[in-house]
């Protein structure tokens, strides 16, 4: 179980840390945000329905990458964002909503604090074949069309005058990490799965300037500190979201401290 | 005329929740081998006319076709693989991380389809424009890094390297010193001599340099076509 545990989220964090480079890179960050929230919507209702933990969330944030999708070319990204921030605050609602009318002490289960905040229990044979699959098709997507998402995420505009078509490509990106958010959902909880999205990139930012590299050492980040976050919890027997959160935001401040200082301490040295 | 590239009929276009229309009742064709100017004053419709051609935005009004391809077709992307782009608003944050080499080389992906499908010839290509210009030492560097001429070059360098059948450049020579706006003119005339290919070029200011290798100059007023000089269209 352990094994299962720390494989799926190596696999779940790489893709989720190199779907996020490209959805930041293309200033989709709320897109991130909303979709946690509309998978977290549609896990409380299946949670109150018991019924599976796939089927509502994979509905709910593929209708909103629909919606997203769709609204992309006709609108700024800046516009976007908002439609996205609006979804995500109509999504919170909704799943707040279905947990206060379900049962107040359903608060306490193990389901509802996975949806929350994540649970080891939700690692399960199934989530980690889901996850496995999910990662190799995403993997083969890249390797075939990271000439044109690199053209995209430099320029959309430039891209779509030279004929790439930048809305199939960018809609395939947000479902693809619409299906990754309900597949890690119930891992690290709706609060906290876009803290794999986001801080991998940050890091790679920090880390270095040149696109490639930093799509590896976001990679990188990824498969390594989400790890150790899940081998942190089972050993502190923590909470897994909270402590894979914390560890990879600690790390990523820790990175940040390290390179300044070391740039701190070239500059001096350079002085003299 | 012979091949007809670019040609718009009775063409409308307006932005949304904007009433006056951008561009109104445009008539053009315009065919191979030729280096067309567009001039105007600010908001006279250039960019517009621009990217209406290329279907960025679409007419609500007429027809426009590219290479015989209506630009409201499903095809357009076909026909846009054909043509190069150069945005008005190139210029890149100092945080932007790709390479030149990686900027220009995406000029050719929407062509070839994949990065492992770059010939060495394509490198040589890249190389030899790159020199033309005046970045071949930049090839390594994050193009963010660059000046506002050095990224302009990148970009006319990544145009010509797809060696497109119609070039849509935006103010092209914006932000290129003296020297580089009357070589990088020379350059655009004898691409579109040597490979019979077709220029637009918007310029709000018409300098010595393109007055002397255009065509035809097209100026433009509030959305029409005020005036247009030299070839016949």
């Amino acid at each position: 179980m352990i094994e299962i545990i720390i494989i799926s989220s190596i696999i779940g964090s790489l893709i989720l840390a190199l779907i996020g480079y490209y959805v930041s890179r293309l200033g989709l960050s709320t897109v991130a945000f909303s979709a946690a929230h509309a998978a977290l919507a549609g896990a409380a209702i299946s949670s109150i329905l018991n019924s599976d933990p796939y089927t509502l969330p994979t509905v709910f944030t593929l209708c909103l990458g629909l919606i997203l999708g769709l609204a992309l070319p006709r609108t700024s990204s800046l516009v976007l964002n908002n439609i996205s921030m609006m979804m995500f605050s109509f999504f919170n609602s909704i799943a707040l909503l279905a947990i206060y009318v379900s049962n107040i002490s359903v608060l306490s289960t193990t389901r509802i604090g996975g949806l929350l905040w994540g649970s080891l229990l939700a690692v399960t044979v199934d989530r980690f074949m889901y996850i496995t699959v999910l990662a190799g098709v995403f993997l083969s997507f890249l390797i075939l069309y990271k000439p044109k998402l690199d053209a995209i995420v430099f320029d959309k505009k430039l891209a779509e005058a030279e004929g790439i078509n930048t809305q199939f490509i960018s809609m395939v990106i947000i479902t693809f990490m619409c299906i990754a958010v309900v597949l890690m959902l119930e891992v690290v909880g709706g609060f906290l799965v876009f803290s794999l999205i986001y801080v991998p990139y940050m890091v790679s930012l920090i880390l270095s300037q040149k696109a490639d590299l930093q799509l590896v050492i976001t990679g990188l980040f990824g498969i390594t500190i989400t790890p150790l976050g899940a081998y942190l919890s089972l050993v502190l027997d923590t909470p897994i979201g909270s402590t894979i959160a914390l560890t990879i935001s600690i790390s990523a401040i820790v990175i940040y401290i390290v390179k300044k200082s070391i740039e701190l301490t070239r500059n001096n040295l350079n002085k003299r | 005329m012979g091949v007809i590239r670019v040609e718009l009929r009775n063409v409308y276009v307006t932005y949304q929740d904007v009433d006056r229309p951008s561009l109104k009742n445009i008539n053009l064709m315009i065919g191979e081998c030729k280096l067309i100017i567009i001039t105007g004053p600010n908001g006279s419709g250039k960019t517009t006319l621009l990217e209406t051609c290329l279907g960025l935005i679409k007419p609500f009004k007429g027809i426009v076709k590219l290479l015989g391809t209506p630009t409201n077709s499903r095809r357009i992307y076909d026909a846009r693989r054909k043509c190069s782009y150069l945005p008005q608003n190139f210029m890149r944050s100092p945080y932007e991380s790709y390479t030149v080499k990686q900027v220009i080389e995406m000029g050719l992906l929407s062509i070839k389809g994949s990065m492992s499908a770059l010939t060495i010839e394509d490198s040589r290509r890249i190389r030899e424009l790159a020199g033309q210009l005046g970045i071949d030492d930049l090839l390594d560097q994050p193009v963010g890094r660059l000046s506002g001429g050095q990224q302009q070059k990148v970009f006319l360098t990544r145009a010509l390297v797809r060696e497109p059948l119609v070039l849509f450049l935006d103010e092209p020579f914006s932000s290129l010193d003296p020297a580089s706006r009357e070589h990088v003119a020379l350059l655009l005339y004898k691409y579109v001599r040597e490979k019979k290919a077709t220029a637009l070029i918007v310029s709000h200011v018409i300098n010595r340099e393109l007055s002397e290798v255009a065509d035809a100059v097209i100026t433009m007023s509030s959305g029409e076509l005020a005036s247009i000089t030299g070839y016949t269209i």
